[in-house]
C-alpha cells in the first residue's frame, strides 16, 4: 500500500470521526478508528478516546447495556480507547460500565478479563466489594448470601418502584421459584410444605400436577396423601374466608383420582362442603364443575362405589344432591352391561329424569341431539332387556310411568326412543299401551323437530335431493292436517295404527296419512273397531269437530251415522251419548240425529227407564223441547201447535217430547 | 307428637354422632341414645331417636344424609391446622429467609448497575474507612 493511499484512508477516517462525533455517534467513530492499522490510529485516538470514555457513564445511566457490551468488545480490540491520555482512576471508571454490561449479557469470560484490570483498584478501597464481585463472576451471575454478608446493601439507592403500567417489575420482592421435584417420600413431604407455604394455589396445583406425572409410585402416593390433606386445609381456609373454592377443590379432585381410598375422607368432606355451597344458590363461578369433579372422585372410593346404584335412586329425593346423583348415575351406568335388571332399570330411569332439559336449555339440547353417549349406551342395554323393562313399568303407578315416558324423549336420538317404545309395547298391559299411545303425538313432534334440524344440516351440505323430496311431499299434503316429514313419518309408520285405538288425538295424523279420502272413514273405523263402548266413537267425533280441515264435518257426520247404526238398539248407550254430546258442545245436528235414534230405541225397548234415560230426556227437553221440526210449507208456530207430540207411554210423566220426522213416526 | 314432625331433623345430630356411613357406629349411637330416652319414661324422645335411626336404615339413605349434612368448617379446619400449621410455618420461615437473601443479592447487583465506580467505592468504603 502506498503512502498516498494511507493518507487518503486516514483523511477519510478523520472525516468520518468528525461527522460521528458531531452527532455524538461514538460507535461509528470507534469503528472508523478500528478500520485503520494500529500504528495509524494514534493521532485519531486523541479525538476518539476522550469521547469514548465520556460516553460510557451516560450509556450506563440510560441502561444501554447492549451498546455497552458491544463497546466492551471494541475496547478489548483497542485498549487505548480507554487508556489513551488518561489517569488510572479515569480508566477504571470507564471500565466499570463495560464490566457491568458484560455481566448483564452473561458474557462472564469478558467480564472476568475486565474485572482482572479493576480488582486491584476495588480491593484497595473496599475488599468486601471485591470479594463479592469475584464471587459474582465465579458464580456466573449468582452470589450466595454469605458473599454479600459484609456489605451494607441498604446504603445503595432505593430501586425504582414497581409499576406494571410502565413495565417496571418489582425486583426486591421476587417470587421464589417452586421447589424442585422431590425424589423420595421424605423429600416429598418437605417439598409439599414449602410449595404450599410459598406459592399461590394456582402454582401449587400446576406444580403438583407436573410432579405427579414424573414421580415414582411411592413418591406419588405421598404426594397424593399429603397434598390432598393440605389441599383440604386450603379449601377450608378459603371457605372460612368466603373466597372461591374452585382451585383447591379441583386440585383435591385431581389428587383423589388416582388415590383410590387414600383420600376418601378428604374428598367426602370437600364434597359435602361444595354441596352446601352449590345448594346455597350462590355458588361462585366454577364451583358446580368442581363439585362434579369431586363427586366423580368420591364414587370411585370404596365406601361409595358399591353404593352407586342405591345412591342414584335415593338422591332423587334430595334436590341439593342432583349434581352428585348425575355423576353417580353416569358412573354406574357406564358399566350398564354388568348391572342386574333390578339396578339397571331404576338407575336408567333416574338418569333419564336427571337429563331431562332445564327450561333454559338451548333448543338443540332440548331435542336431545347432543345427549350423553353413556346414557344412549345404557338405553340400548335397557332395550336389550325389554321384558324386564316392561315388567318394571307395569308395576309403576300411572304418574311415575308417565314421568318416565315423558323423560324418555330427552337426551337420545329418536331411533333409540322408538326401539324402547317397541319393546315396551310388546309386553305391555292395555294401560301401559294407552300411556304409550298418548305419548306418541309428543314423540312425533320431537321427531319432526329433529328432522328439521337435520334438514338444516342437509341444506348446509347442499343435499338438494332430500330437500326436494320433502318439499314435494309437503306440496301434496292437506294444508289443514299435520304434515309429517321424514322423522315424524317414520315414527307414525312404526306406531301410528297400533296406537290409534288408544288415543283419539292421533286421528289427525292418521287422516293426514290416508292415501285417498275414502280411506279416512276406514281409519276412523280402525280406531273405534276394537272399542266396544260408545265413548270411543264420541272421542273420535269430538276430535274431528276440533279439526279445521274442510273434509272433517262430513267425516264427522259419517262417523256419527255409523255410531248410531252400531248402537241403534242400545238405548242406554244412546242416552249416555246424548249427555256427552251436550257436554262436549258438539254440533246441534248431531244431537238431533242421536235424539231420533234414541227415540226409536225407546219405542223398541220395553225395559223400565233408568237414571240415564231421565238425564237424557231432561237434556233433550232443554235442548230440543222448544225447537220444533220445521216442515216445508208450514210455519214453526203452526207446526208446534198442530203437530201431535209423541210421549213416552212408559215414563208416566210425558217427559219425552221429541219432534220426529214423518218417516221416523 | 307425630313422627313426621321429626323428619326434618338431621338424624346424625339427633343420635349425637358425626356423619358416618359405618352401620356399627350408627347402631351403637342409637343404643346409647336409647338408654337416655327409654320408651317408657320418655316416649317423645324415644320417637325422635327412632325416627332418626330409621332414617339411616338403608345405606343409600345414610349416604344421602352424610352428604347433605352441613359441615363444621371451623372444627375440620382446626384438626388440619393442628396437623400441618407448624410444618407450614417452618417452611414459610425458611422460605422467607431465602427470599430475604435473594432480595439482598438482587438489590446489590441492581444497585451497582446504577452507580459509577467511584460512587460505589465511596458508598461501601465508608464502613471500612
Amino acid at each position: 500500500m502506498g503512502r498516498g493511499d494511507q493518507d487518503k484512508r486516514e483523511r477519510r477516517a478523520r472525516e468520518q470521526i468528525d461527522k460521528a462525533l458531531a452527532r455524538r455517534d461514538v460507535e461509528s467513530a470507534v469503528d472508523a478508528v478500528l478500520a485503520l492499522d494500529k500504528a495509524a490510529r494514534e493521532p485519531l485516538l486523541a479525538l476518539v478516546a476522550p469521547a469514548f470514555r465520556h460516553a460510557l457513564p451516560d450509556m450506563q445511566k440510560a441502561s444501554a447495556w447492549a451498546r455497552l457490551h458491544t463497546l466492551a468488545a471494541r475496547a478489548e480490540q483497542e485498549p487505548r480507547l480507554l487508556s489513551h491520555a488518561a489517569d488510572e482512576a479515569t480508566v477504571a471508571n470507564a471500565r466499570w460500565p463495560l464490566f457491568l454490561a458484560c455481566m448483564r449479557a452473561r458474557d462472564f469470560a469478558r467480564a472476568g478479563r475486565i474485572w482482572r484490570l479493576l480488582v486491584e483498584t476495588v480491593n484497595a478501597r473496599v475488599p468486601a466489594l471485591a470479594r463479592a464481585i469475584t464471587a459474582w463472576i465465579g458464580g456466573q451471575g449468582h452470589i450466595s448470601p454469605q458473599d454479600v454478608a459484609d456489605l451494607d446493601v441498604d446504603r445503595l439507592p432505593a430501586l425504582s418502584a414497581a409499576d406494571p403500567r410502565h413495565g417496571t417489575e418489582s425486583r426486591t420482592q421476587l417470587h421464589l421459584a417452586p421447589p424442585a421435584q422431590p425424589t423420595s417420600s421424605a423429600a416429598a413431604k418437605e417439598a409439599l410444605y414449602l410449595l404450599f407455604a410459598t406459592q399461590p394455589p394456582v402454582i401449587v396445583a400446576e406444580t403438583l400436577r407436573a410432579w405427579l406425572e414424573r414421580a415414582p409410585t411411592d413418591v406419588a402416593t405421598t404426594l397424593r396423601k399429603q397434598g390432598g390433606s393440605l389441599a383440604l386445609r386450603e379449601l377450608l381456609l378459603q371457605a372460612s374466608s368466603g373466597t372461591p373454592l374452585v382451585v383447591p377443590a379441583q386440585l383435591l379432585a385431581r389428587l383423589g383420582d388416582g388415590a383410590k381410598d387414600d383420600l376418601a375422607q378428604e374428598i367426602l368432606v370437600a364434597t359435602r362442603l361444595l354441596i352446601t355451597r352449590v345448594a346455597s344458590k350462590t355458588p361462585k363461578r366454577g364451583e358446580s364443575e368442581a363439585l362434579d369433579a369431586l363427586a366423580s372422585a368420591l364414587v370411585r372410593t370404596t365406601p361409595f362405589e358399591d353404593l352407586a346404584e342405591i345412591l342414584a335412586r335415593d338422591f332423587a329425593r334430595v334436590p341439593e344432591l342432583a349434581a352428585l346423583a348425575r355423576v353417580t348415575c353416569q358412573s354406574a351406568l357406564s358399566r350398564a352391561a354388568s348391572l342386574p335388571d333390578q339396578h339397571l332399570i331404576p338407575l336408567w330411569i333416574q338418569a333419564l329424569h336427571l337429563n331431562a332439559p332445564r327450561p333454559e336449555a338451548e333448543p338443540e339440547d332440548q331435542l336431545g341431539l347432543s345427549g350423553p353417549t353413556w346414557l344412549q349406551a345404557a338405553s340400548r342395554e335397557v332395550c336389550r332387556r325389554g321384558k324386564a323393562l316392561a315388567n318394571y313399568c307395569s308395576k309403576l303407578d300411572g304418574h311415575a310411568r308417565n314421568r318416565m315416558l315423558s323423560s324418555l324423549r330427552w337426551g337420545q336420538p329418536g331411533e333409540i326412543v322408538a326401539d324402547i317404545m317397541d319393546v315396551l309395547w310388546k309386553d305391555a298391559s292395555e294401560e301401559v299401551r294407552g300411556d304409550l299411545a298418548r305419548m306418541l303425538p309428543d314423540f312425533i313432534e320431537m321427531a319432526e323437530q329433529q328432522s328439521e334440524y337435520q334438514l338444516q344440516d342437509s341444506l348446509s351440505l347442499a343435499d338438494m335431493a332430500t330437500v326436494e323430496r320433502i318439499a314435494l311431499a309437503a306440496s301434496k299434503a292437506d294444508p289443514d292436517l299435520p304434515f309429517l316429514a321424514a322423522g315424524g313419518l317414520s315414527v307414525w309408520r312404526r306406531f301410528g295404527l297400533r296406537s290409534l285405538p288408544y288415543c283419539a288425538e292421533l286421528l289427525p295424523y292418521a287422516l293426514s296419512q290416508a292415501s285417498k279420502p275414502s280411506h279416512r272413514f276406514e281409519i276412523v273405523q280402525a280406531y273405534v273397531g276394537s272399542r266396544v263402548d260408545i265413548d270411543a266413537w264420541l272421542e273420535v267425533i269430538a276430535e274431528l269437530s276440533l279439526g279445521e280441515a274442510a273434509m272433517l264435518p262430513s267425516l264427522m257426520v259419517e262417523t256419527c251415522h255409523a255410531m248410531i247404526e252400531r248402537f241403534r238398539t242400545d238405548r242406554i248407550a244412546l242416552a249416555h251419548a246424548i249427555g256427552r254430546i251436550v257436554k262436549l258442545d258438539l254440533p246441534f245436528s248431531l244431537l238431533k240425529d242421536v235424539a231420533h235414534a234414541y227415540q226409536r230405541a225407546v219405542l223398541a225397548d220395553s225395559a223400565e227407564p233408568t237414571s240415564e234415560d231421565e238425564e237424557a230426556q231432561t237434556l233433550l227437553r232443554l235442548m230440543l223441547g222448544d225447537r220444533p221440526k220445521k216442515s216445508p210449507g208450514k210455519s214453526r208456530t203452526k207446526r208446534t201447535k198442530k203437530a201431535p207430540r209423541k210421549t213416552d207411554p212408559r215414563s208416566g210423566t210425558g217427559q219425552l217430547e221429541l219432534p220426529l220426522d214423518e218417516n221416523d213416526a | 307428637m307425630n313422627p313426621a314432625d321429626f323428619a326434618d331433623e338431621n338424624p346424625f345430630h339427633v343420635l349425637g354422632i358425626v356423619p358416618t356411613l359405618d352401620p356399627v357406629a350408627i347402631k351403637r349411637a342409637y343404643f346409647t341414645a336409647l338408654t337416655k330416652h327409654p320408651p317408657h319414661s320418655d316416649p317423645e324422645g324415644f320417637k325422635r331417636i327412632r325416627v332418626a335411626y330409621e332414617a339411616l336404615g338403608s345405606r343409600g339413605e345414610a349416604a344421602s344424609h352424610v352428604l347433605s349434612s352441613a359441615i363444621d368448617i371451623e372444627a375440620e379446619l382446626a384438626t388440619l391446622r393442628a396437623h400441618h400449621d407448624a410444618a407450614l410455618a417452618g417452611a414459610g420461615q425458611a422460605s422467607s429467609a431465602s427470599a430475604a437473601d435473594a432480595a439482598r443479592v438482587t438489590r446489590l447487583t441492581e444497585g451497582l448497575a446504577r452507580l459509577d465506580l467511584e460512587t460505589a467505592l465511596t458508598l461501601f468504603g465508608r464502613e471500612h474507612g
